[in-house]
Order: structure tokens, then sequence, then C-alpha cells
């Protein structure tokens, strides 16, 4: 069956067809978030500034 | 996979199935024992009366569907015995009660269902007029989602919509956490989003300077006290004094009058006058005559014309010479010696007075407590520079003054050698000590000045303000330089909530298509579905074509209704879906029915109906059985349950490759009866168990059993062999009734007594269903069916 998600994705700025592309509906939300954060798309930690790392 | 039951193999103490084994009711085993033909095909039409256990055995299959509201209760007479239901599959599964959740999974969902539930639930309340109740909008908004995947199409929306939130709420925990960080660090005069703007500061915070901001930091927190002790003491302020300069100057030029009484610069020259002198001839006279300088000044009243010894040589001198050399000598004396030996002796005076203030150089004393007075109300870090001279050079200058004196007491005695050029450096030095010492006064003059200007133009709490300011902005500098490293990760921190709400926004986005989407697509869906419904009308009932069956489906994820679907009759543009037939709704329905089989994906299933004809005409029957036989073709398996005589043998005729079954109270209990083909009409089939009565055994459970077989063919025989009830149209029940012949008609009339004897037995005299006592027997039941079997009907 195609997903719902396939059939908009035409619909989608780059940036929410990024985020739609990441997606694998068929994951549970768990895994799909990890995945987002896995792509780079969003992240729950910061890293130190890297100058202020050489310092 | 399983795909079909084989057999119903035992159900003991389920409704009215008290103990029935299907391999003691059916020992039909064929030709090929391997292939018995009485297990159900993929076609299988089963005809029971009312009563019989038709239901009971439709609803052992809903349970095995899934239907949790249905309980499977015990016989009337067995309260306390065990239930069991074995089911023989095709996958060689056999299931019992024993493990009946284990098998209930595995069936879950294998059979669709038509009976009044169906029509119940999903079509009896056709429109979407408010009487309809949200439950029943609600399961037919369900039927329609279930079809097109819309379940899956749901749960896809709203995993977007939890990844959504899931998103969000770890941002949120992300965010307040690094917020949290960022405030635990920052003083209360410092709110987080005071440092939002201050990005490019803290960036650009030079961190190696940190002890010069301390130190600053603590000049301004001791000024800021002094401000408010000046604020406090302002009277005080007035009176504060300024310090003194240090006015003494080491010049070795001196002025001096000259003869004729004017000013000359003369530049004290040590050398020069250290070296003072006479010739040696006047040296030595003046030797001689040294205690004699009175004299030589008073010589000439001491000497006359007449005086012959020189008073200096004690010589004889001739008269009047003597005068003439003491006026000589005192005109030496008077007008060049004398002269400049007061001259040399006046400059060694000044060289003197010189190298004493040089030797005493120091601080004015009244400075200090001046300075402290003045340091209580205004912060001066200078301090007051020492302007002493060293020892070295003390001792240097001592010396010097020393050798002046010397100089002095013997004022034409030449000294040799000078520290002249040692005692310049010293003055150099000097005067640099002076100069630094006269500006540090200076500048301390200038902050008291500066404080009483202030202080005397009441401006002295814009002054603090000024340094409260100051000490706020060298905190807010050595905070930036302490956490440069946490507060650039908070900058970094806000850039990625920025970017993960962001994400969020965009999920919203996705998820409010998705909605419009799915909508869109129901819409889609409805409409094709109505567009089925209605050619099954028309194909069951083509009458009903004079009506507008027009599909109603509405979807919304927000309500309590996420879908409701439902339809309108339509007359001559006008609603007339609340005056239809009882039979026009079960067509309906039906076509309902018909549309999820068509749209049904999964066809791996078991298509169960249940006098689906109810009301129906014998013209809808037909087209009913036509419908079945081709809209069921792929399914796994399908189980017409009927009590309808026209509509089973309609069945029978239309639906192909199909096995036949009788359902009836067998030795008690429901049964199911396997009739071979050639048996299908079931009188004929009974009559051949009376023509072999005399074989059967004469219990009670026989009684029932015959009793029923006597009342079935007495009622069925008559109504379809002479009448041609089972036929489908007046043409062929006129047919049916001619080719019976007269004869049979005439032997009908003649032996109406026996017959309604034999029926009202039948039902009134307690064999209907059970035997009641004792009062009937087996030998009065064996003379009813001699009695029937002599009618030859």
């Amino acid at each position: 069956m195609k997903s719902l998600l396939s059939e908009i994705i035409e619909e989608l700025t780059d940036d929410q067809q990024e985020i739609a592309e990441a997606i694998e509906i068929t994951k549970t939300e768990d895994e799909i978030v990890n995945d987002l954060v896995a792509q780079n798309i969003v992240s729950f930690d910061v890293k130190d500034d890297e100058n202020d790392q050489k310092v | 996979m399983m795909k079909m039951i084989k057999k119903f193999k035992t159900i003991n103490n389920v409704f009215s199935y008290s103990f029935f084994e299907w391999d003691i009711i059916n020992p039909v085993n064929g030709n090929n024992p391997n292939n018995p033909i009485d297990i159900f095909k993929k076609n299988n039409i089963l005809f029971a009366e009312n009563g019989n256990g038709k239901t009971n055995l439709i609803s052992v299959l809903k349970v095995l569907n899934g239907v949790d509201s249905i309980e499977l209760e015990k016989h009337w007479d067995y309260p306390a015995e065990n239930q069991n239901v074995v089911l023989e599959l095709d996958n060689e599964l056999s299931f019992n009660s024993e493990n009946w959740s284990e098998i209930n999974g595995a069936l879950k969902d294998k059979f669709v269902i038509f009976d009044k539930y169906f029509t119940e639930k999903y079509v009896h309340s056709v429109g979407l007029d408010p009487h309809n109740t949200a439950q029943r909008k609600q399961e037919r908004g369900k039927h329609i989602i279930y079809l097109g995947n819309f379940t899956e199409y749901n749960q896809e929306v709203n995993k977007i919509n939890k990844v959504k939130i899931k998103v969000n709420e770890k941002n949120n925990a992300f965010w307040a956490a690094e917020q949290e960080k960022i405030s635990s660090i920052l003083p209360d005069w410092l709110n987080i989003d005071g440092i939002d703007n201050e990005r490019n500061i803290i960036e650009d915070t030079d961190t190696s300077n940190l002890s010069d901001k301390q130190e600053t930091l603590e000049n301004q927190k001791n000024e800021l006290e002094k401000v408010k002790k000046a604020i406090k003491n302002q009277s005080e302020i007035e009176k504060l004094k300024n310090l003194d300069n240090i006015k003494t100057v080491f010049d070795f030029k001196i002025k001096e009058l000259n003869k004729d009484g004017k000013e000359t610069i003369y530049e004290l020259d040590p050398v020069e006058l250290f070296n003072f002198t006479v010739s040696k001839g006047v040296q030595r006279t003046l030797s001689k005559i040294n205690n004699k300088k009175s004299f030589i000044k008073t010589g000439l009243s001491l000497v006359d014309d007449t005086t012959e010894d020189c008073p200096f040589c004690e010589q004889k001198i001739k008269n009047g010479e003597l005068l003439q050399i003491v006026k000589d000598y005192q005109s030496i004396f008077n007008q060049t010696f004398l002269d400049e030996e007061e001259k040399v002796k006046t400059r060694l005076q000044k060289y003197k007075t010189v190298l004493s203030s040089l030797r005493d150089l120091q601080p004015v004393s009244s400075n200090v407590p001046n300075l402290q007075e003045a340091q209580k109300y205004v912060g001066i870090d200078i301090s007051i520079p020492n302007c002493s001279l060293d020892e070295e050079d003390k001792k240097v200058i001592e010396l010097e003054i020393q050798r002046v004196i010397d100089k002095e007491k013997n004022i034409l005695n030449p000294l040799t050698g000078s520290t002249f050029d040692q005692i310049k450096s010293i003055v150099d030095r000097a005067n640099k000590l002076k100069k630094n010492y006269n500006e540090a006064v200076n500048e301390i003059n200038q902050k008291i000045d500066e404080l009483k200007k202030i202080a005397s133009e009441g401006k002295l709490d814009e002054r603090k303000m000024e340094i409260e300011n100051k000490i706020r902005e060298l905190e807010k500098s050595i905070l930036y330089i302490n956490y440069k490293k946490d507060f650039l990760r908070y900058f970094n921190a806000k850039n990625q909530n920025a970017k993960n709400e962001k994400v969020v926004e965009n999920l919203e986005v996705i998820y409010q298509k998705l909605k419009e989407k799915i909508v869109e697509k129901f819409n889609e869906f409805a409409e094709d579905y109505f567009k089925l419904i209605k050619e099954y009308i028309k194909a069951i009932s083509p009458s009903m074509e004079i009506f507008d069956v027009l599909g109603l489906g509405t979807y919304s994820r927000t309500g309590r209704e996420p879908a409701q679907c439902g339809f309108e009759v339509q007359y001559n543009k006008k609603d007339c879906t609340n005056n239809l037939s009882e039979g026009e709704r079960q067509v309906i329905a039906l076509a309902f029915f018909f549309a999820q089989l068509k749209k049904e994906t999964d066809k791996n299933k078991i298509i169960i109906l249940d006098d689906p004809i109810t009301s129906f005409d014998a013209g809808k029957r037909k087209s009913t059985a036509e419908v079945i036989k081709s809209e069921t073709l792929e399914f796994d398996q399908l189980f017409v349950f009927t009590c309808d005589p026209l509509f089973r043998e309609f069945c029978l005729k239309e639906i192909p490759s199909r096995n036949f079954y009788y359902i009836f109270i067998t030795k008690k209990s429901s049964s199911i009866h396997y009739v071979p083909k050639n048996r299908e009409t079931i009188y004929q089939s009974f009559e051949e168990d009376f023509n072999n009565i005399i074989n059967i055994n004469g219990s009670n459970e026989n009684v029932v059993i015959y009793g029923q077989k006597l009342r079935f063919c007495l009622e069925t025989k008559i109504k379809e062999d002479y009448f041609g009830y089972s036929q489908d149209n007046l043409s062929n029940m006129i047919k049916q009734v001619a080719g019976k012949g007269k004869q049979k008609f005439e032997n009908l009339i003649d032996n109406k007594e026996t017959i309604l004897n034999l029926y009202n037995y039948c039902n009134t005299s307690g064999l209907a269903h059970y035997p009641k006592d004792g009062s009937t027997s087996w030998n009065e039941l064996n003379g009813k069916i001699q009695s029937y079997l002599n009618l030859n009907l």
C-alpha cells in the first residue's frame, strides 16, 4: 500500500520534504524520532563551540 | 495458512448443541476414504427450520471471528457440564475450547458475515438524519475506513502527529535544561533575555584580561563606597585640602649685582670657586699677613712717612717709601682681592645652599594627612611618590658641602678635583623626583577638585550611578570571561531549539496536509463505494432502478465520529429514504455487503450469509443467489445459512460445487447432517429412513427425530412437490402443479383428514421437539409413519 505521506510529498517545501523522506512510516514513533536525530534534522544535544574547544 | 473449515468435529453443551459429533451423525466416507465427501467444500448451503441450531452455529463462528459480545451459553439441560467445541481445519490445525484463545487469534477477522446485525449496524438507519445514533453512524464510518485502508492511513496520520508531539516534548525538555543551566550561572540582575543581544560581545570576549578586569572592579567597588561616604558627609568635602608641590629649585644660576649696580646671571662653577687663589708671592705675603689682615686694612693708620720698618717684611725701608707700598697693598686688597674673595665666598655660600636643599629634598609632610582625608571620599589610586635622594647621593652631597666649608675656611687655598659632575647628575635626578612628585600631587589635586566640584554641583548621586553602571558592566565582562564556554553552548542550544521548532512547525504542516489528504481519499473512496452499491441494488432488484441512491460520506478527524457514511434514496429528486419497505431496505443492506466484498483487499476470507433474503420476493431470492455465486468466487469458503426452502433451492441450483447440509435436532441435540446430492430432496431421503425403520432403535431420541422427519415430510412434500412452493415464478409453479397430475391431487383431497390428523399429531402431541413422558411411544410413531407411507403422496 502506498503510504499517505508519499502521496503528499509533492505538495511540500524542500524542508518539509527532507523531513518526510526521513520518515519511515512503518517504524515506531521513537524509531522515527531517532532517525530524525541520526539525519541531523533535529537534535536534543548541543556540541560545544568548535572555536571554544580549540581554545 | 488456514483457508477452509472441514467440519465441526464436536460441539458439546453449546446452546442447542448438547452433544454433537460430526463423525457419528455423518458416517459418509464416499468411495475414497482419504477424501470424505461429507466435509465442507468451498461452497456450502445449510438449511434449517427455525429453532434447530442454525443461528447458534453462526454465533460460534462469530466468536471465532473475534466478536467479544457473544457468550456461548450452555444447553439448558446441562448447566453443570463442560463445554467443548472442536473444529477441523484444512491446515490440520484442530481447534477446541481448550486452545480457544490461541486459535481465536488465528481465525480472528477470518469471516465476513452478513446477518441481521450487519443490516442493523451499517445499513438499517440509512440516512444521516439526526435520529441516527452516533454509535450507528460511527459503525458505518468504521466499515468504510476498514475497507479503504483508512485504518492504516489514520494510524499514519496519528503517527506523524505523535512524532511531532514527541519532537516538541523532547525539544522543550532539551531547551528547558539548557536554559536552566545558563540561568544557574546568571546573577539576579541579568536575566536570560538580557544575554540574547550580547552574543557578539560574548563571542569577542578576550579571556586573557580577567585579572585586569577584576582589579578594576575592585577599584570601582572601593570608589563606590567612597562616593556613598561622600554623599553622607557632603559638608566634609568642601573642607578637603589640596596637596602642596615641592617648590625647591636646584638652580646653579644665581643673580649678582655688578659694580654698576646691574643684575647679571652667574652660573655657579664650583671648580672655579674651589680653585680660587692668588699668585704664590701674593699668597706667601698673604700668609705672612694672615693674622694682620686688619692691619692691612687699617695699615695706613699704622704707617706714616716716618715709619722705617716694613710691617710685613720687617726690613728697613726708606722713609716715605713704605707709606707708598702700604698704599699700593691696600689698593690691591681693597680693589681686587677682597672684592674677589667676597664674591667667591658669596658664591660658595649659595652653592652650599643649593647642596643643602638638594640633600634635604623630601616630600611635603602635610600632604600625607591631606591625602588620607581626601581618600575617604574619592578613589585616589595615585600614591605620593618618594622624592628623597638615596644615601649614596646624600653622601656625595655631604662631601661636597664639606669641601665648600673647607674652602670657605681657607679661601685662598685651592682645592683640586671636583665632584661637580656627580652633583649635577644628582640635581638631574632630584629634579626628576621633584617633577614626579609634583605631577602626582597635581593629579591628586585634580581628583580632589573634581570631587569638590561634583559635590558643590549636587552631582554625587549621579556619580554614584555612573560607578554602579561601570561595576555592572565590569561584572558582566567578568561573567562573560568566566563562563564564555557556557554562553557559547547556550547560543548553540538556542539555534538548535529554533531549528527543532521549525521541524515541529513543518511536522504540523505535514500533519495538516495528511488530514486533508485522508479526507480527500475518503471522499473518492466513498464515491466509488456508493457507485458499487447502486450497481448491486440494480442487480438484486432491478425494480429499484426508479430510485436514485445517493451516497453520503463525511470524514473528520476532529470529532468523536471520525467517519460517517449513509445514503439517501430519492424518487423524483425527493428523499424517500424513510418510506422504503423492509424488502427494499434489505436490498440496500445486501448491496452494502456485496460492495464490501468487492472492496475487500484480503480475499482469504470465509463468507457467511445468514438468511439474506428476509422479506424478499421470489425474484429477489433468485437474483440474490446469483450475486452470491458471482461475488464469492475469489474467497476461501462460503456458507449460506437459510430457513427458506425457495432460497435454498435457488442456491442449490446457482452455486456450483457446493455441499448441502440439513440442520435439525437429533438425539436431543442440534446436528449438522450432510445430505448427499442424490437425496437433496430431503423428504425423499426421510421416506427412505421410514422404509428402514424396522432397523432403528426405538429410543426417546429417535421418537423425536422421526417425529420431526414425519412432520417435515408432510409439510414440505405437499408444499413443494404438489404446489411448486420452491419454484421461482408462477409459470414454473403451474408447470409443477400440472406435472403432478389430477390423480395425485384427488388422492390428496381424499386423504385430507388422515393427513391433517398426522400433521396435528406431529405438532401437538409432544413430538414437536422433545418427548415429554412415556405417553408417546415408538410403536405409536411407527403406526403414524406407516400411515404416511400408505398415503403414497
